[in-house]
């Protein structure tokens, strides 16, 4: 196509989406560091910091973060290498159940883990069962229900940054360490991870970027007892109507969020640049 | 080492890698298992393991009026925004395809900037936006432009990568025939990437459905979503229809999910970028 | 007429040049090739006939009319691409149909369609799809979509190229047949010499965006007239040299002399290159050869490769540092003593270096 029509085309696409998405991102923060006389200034950032309910929730929500990156990297690399060295069949199924669960509603999913971890659901049983407990644990709406809903809904991004990775490995590499001598132990923690580091730190700072700014799933499960910051930002903007402290933690959310994920998005472009080639 | 104690070591690694598999697949299905178990059970309350079989809750939820209207509503609402996201995504992938042209490294970074922005973020913005603009009553409206811009990442992807992937040259070999760029897009291009634009077209619409994170901050009293609803009504209503309503929800995501498979295939999820 | 004719066409990508300067024209009926290494601008001046790309200088004319800003798709040139582009969506009938209903050719479509696709040898095939054609089968297609509008020029890119070499073979003597019964002006790029040789009327050969030689494929053969064209056709002799007259050289910097077949424009005290092909060469037992035969040079064989039929050798003389390459069918052992002629028939002037 000649350049004129495929330049308007662009432009029109840029325009819709920034109109819809960055500028109102952007007036988040403008108006966010705006006192009510129209001035300048970081007092609403410096309310909401000064908050004792803030600073907790703020803390909860990295304490989250950190807690569910970690054992979304338990999950992701048996899942990834299990996937990747599985036939096709096998395949399937594993990528089936990782991804099912990943296209669901938060909602159904929260409901769910509400039952799993309820007094008499099924952790407990299993708990008691087991005689590790004597009476049912309290999980609702506690930091830990958090924690098990949010890796439930970020692993798969583990799961897929690695094996975005894993696919690169030359299949040849395992066969050469085992003919040198190592053993499947070996080769997986000498070979196999050092090679996977990328889609690591690919997937970490993802996934820790999704847990801060993670929403449904920690209201659902924390409930009022256990807020973290987004689910302050809804108790602000639609509970106690108070604007400027909204605006506040949408501006720290936006920020830590676009950081992180900016920093993701130079991670993988890095790696995949010997995939996608300019036309 | 002896050869004993290496086999000892290998069976102690192996059955520690099958076991973390099977936990994490445990965990995985876990609170989907759950949920469609206790859907089923003749109790008034949710209980697990179901006692008694029965399909009461489901006859209970598929005639409860905010169940219908909210379905009513997340259909539509998907359909249509889903409808624009496809249009925009594939305008995109084919602009994007072209060989390389100044800007086109920017206009990429703002299509795909919804995947940047955190979606709580998108949704308080624009459920601000909304208040000055003085929008609110048109939440209908408000919730489908969202969602189709939101999703233009996911119905833009696929297509992207099958027109790189698709030959070239036929477009020029279209060409050489006597067909137009406009009508060499129609006739040629088109179809080829149809599976593609299918795969994104389903994935935005699941995206939609069930959405919580944006919708929440933009329904109205006259535009419920299901999802949104289901999340204000868990609270009261103390019997199983919530869980049978969550069995729905489950099956139709599961559908959409086979539709994938079956047309293009589960690779398109194992690449990310 | 001629059906194409580029004067000075010139095409830069970024800092590069591909194509500099070129200029060819083909008459209409030829088949003509472009030959040459990959990076040499034939693909790139293929996809400027077809306009696809856009010239920096230069005039594209195809039959008669400046067609530097004609868009593609009214060009009316059909083009095999080397991938062969089959739309798979549609049956091998649409695809070759295509053509003519872009046109609005529609009467008759359908006997138009089986026409062309006899000629190729597919007739049956019709409802098919691209998927379920061999390679083979899919290039045949790709022609056929390419001449069933009855295009003024056919362009083809390597199109032989995705075949296996018996495959290949056969497709080029169809190639020929068809061009032959249809009369259509073909340029075809290729780094392939024998399918150069074979299928053209006339050669082009091309190194870094020039034309390095042009002319029949017996002229090109026989007298390459550039080192580089000579190179890239299997020369594996070359040597420097000195003209003393119309038809005796001398090689530089050892006491030999080469006699020739006359050249009256030779320029005593010139210096060009001579190349002689290794199966031009004669191997005689020393002594044996008449001692008044010219080019008579004594040499050691140093290396022998076994190939079948023949076996290479690798001989150690006077004329330099780097052995003589020829070939034979007879068994020469490693160190015989050999006397070897260079026939003055066989003998090649070259010009040096491949930019004019």
């Amino acid at each position: 196509m000649s350049p004129k029509p495929t330049q308007l085309l662009a432009l029109l696409l840029a325009a819709i989406v920034t109109a819809v998405v960055l500028v109102p991102s952007a007036i988040i923060l403008f108006e966010s560091v705006l006192s009510p006389e129209r001035k300048l200034s970081l007092d609403a950032y410096g309310t909401v910091l000064g908050s004792r309910v803030v600073r907790q929730a703020t803390w909860r929500t990295f304490e989250i973060a950190l807690s569910v990156t970690a054992l979304c990297i338990l999950a992701g690399y048996p899942l990834a290498f299990a996937i990747a060295a599985s036939g096709s069949r096998a395949r399937s199924l594993l990528i089936t159940c990782v991804i099912f669960p990943f296209l669901l509603s938060a909602v159904v999913r929260a409901f769910g883990w509400n039952i799993v971890i309820g007094e008499t659901g099924l952790l407990n049983r299993i708990l008691l069962g087991l005689g590790l407990i004597a009476t049912p644990l309290q999980l609702l709406h506690t930091e830990i229900a958090i924690i098990l809903g949010e890796t439930h809904l970020l692993c798969p991004y583990m799961v897929l940054s690695l094996l975005a990775v894993i696919g690169r490995i030359d299949p040849n590499l395992e066969a050469a360490a085992q003919s040198l001598g190592a053993s499947p132990p070996g080769v997986f923690f000498r070979v196999m991870v050092p090679m996977t580091l990328p889609g690591l730190f690919a997937g970490t700072l993802l996934v820790f970027a999704l847990a801060m700014t993670a929403f449904a799933t920690p209201w659902l499960l924390g409930g009022t007892r256990s807020p973290v910051l987004t689910s302050l930002l809804y108790r602000y903007a639609f509970v106690s109507f108070d604007m400027p402290r909204a605006l506040a933690i949408a501006g720290i959310l936006l920020i830590l969020g676009i950081a992180f994920l900016i920093l993701h998005r130079a991670v993988t472009q890095r790696s995949a640049m010997t995939q996608e080639h300019a036309a | 080492m002896t050869s004993w104690g290496a086999d000892l070591g290998l069976r102690c690694w192996r059955a520690l890698v099958a076991g973390l598999l099977v936990f994490w697949l445990v965990f995985l299905l876990a609170p989907v298992v759950v949920a469609v178990a206790v859907s089923f059970t003749a109790t008034e309350y949710p209980v697990f393991p179901p006692q008694g079989l029965s399909l009461r809750w489901y006859a209970n939820a598929l005639s409860t009026s905010w169940f219908q209207e909210s379905l009513a509503t997340s259909a539509l609402v998907a359909l249509a925004s889903t409808a624009i996201s496809i249009v925009l995504g594939t305008t995109a992938a084919y602009v994007l395809s072209r060989r390389a042209a100044p800007g086109r490294a920017a206009l990429e970074f703002i299509l795909m900037s919804p995947l940047i922005i955190p979606s709580v973020a998108i949704g308080f913005a624009l459920f601000h936006l909304v208040l000055q603009l003085g929008m609110q009553k048109l939440s209908f409206l408000n919730l489908v432009i969202a969602h189709a811009v939101v999703t233009v990442p996911f119905t833009l992807r696929p297509a992207w990568s099958s027109l790189i992937g698709a030959n070239r040259a036929i477009e020029e070999a279209a060409q050489s025939l006597g067909a137009t760029p406009w009508v060499a897009f129609w006739q040629v291009i088109l179809p080829t990437i149809l599976p593609a634009i299918v795969a994104g077209a389903i994935i935005a619409f699941t995206f939609s459905f069930n959405d919580v994170t944006v919708a929440v901050f933009l329904v109205g009293p006259t535009t419920k979503t299901l999802p949104v609803e289901l999340l204000a009504q868990i609270e009261y209503t103390p019997d199983p229809t919530p869980a049978a309503i969550t069995a729905i929800i489950m099956a139709i995501t599961f559908v959409f999910f086979l539709i994938v498979e079956r047309t293009v295939g589960l690779d398109i999820f194992a690449r990310t970028e | 007429m001629n059906a194409i004719a580029l004067s000075g066409l010139a095409k830069r990508f970024g800092e590069t040049w591909a194509v500099r300067d070129l200029s060819l024209a083909a008459r209409t009926g030829s088949f003509v090739s472009l030959l040459g290494p990959s990076g040499c601008g034939k693909t790139t001046t293929l996809r400027l006939v077809g306009g696809f790309e856009t010239p920096e200088r230069g005039d594209i004319v195809i039959a008669g009319v400046r067609a530097n800003d004609i868009p593609p798709w009214r060009r009316g040139l059909g083009i095999v691409f080397q991938s062969y582009a089959l739309f798979p969506f549609m049956t091998v009938f649409d695809n070759v149909a295509f053509g003519p209903r872009r046109q609005g050719k529609t009467d008759g479509l359908e006997a138009r369609v089986a026409r062309v696709l006899d000629l190729v040898d597919l007739g049956a095939l019709a409802k098919r799809y691209p998927r379920q054609l061999s390679g083979g089968q899919q290039q045949r297609v790709a022609l056929a979509r390419a001449l069933a509008f009855e295009p003024s020029v056919l362009l083809l890119d390597e199109p032989l190229s995705n075949l296996d070499a018996k495959l290949r073979a056969e497709m080029r003597l169809e190639l020929k047949r068809i061009q032959r019964q249809t009369g259509v002006t073909t340029l075809l790029v290729t780094h392939d010499q024998e399918e150069a040789l074979t299928l053209s009327d006339e050669i082009v050969i091309m190194n870094e965006g020039l034309v390095v030689a042009s002319g029949t494929p017996r002229a090109i053969w026989s007298q390459p007239g550039h080192e580089f064209v000579a190179g890239f056709l299997g020369v594996e002799n070359l040597l420097p040299a000195t003209i003393l007259d119309n038809s005796v050289v001398q090689v530089t910097g050892v006491p030999v002399r080469l006699t020739l077949g006359a050249d009256a424009d030779a320029r005593a005290g010139e210096a060009l290159t001579i190349g002689i092909r290794s199966e031009d060469i004669t191997i005689a037992q020393r002594g044996e050869a008449a001692p008044g035969l010219r080019n008579r040079i004594d040499g050691v064989v140093r290396e022998v490769s076994y190939r079948g039929a023949v076996s290479s050798f690798q001989i150690a003389t006077p004329l330099g540092e780097a052995p003589l390459h020829a070939t034979d069918s007879r068994d020469w052992a490693i160190g015989a003593p050999v006397t070897v002629l260079l026939p003055a028939p066989k003998l090649m002037r070259l010009r040096g270096a491949a930019r004019a």
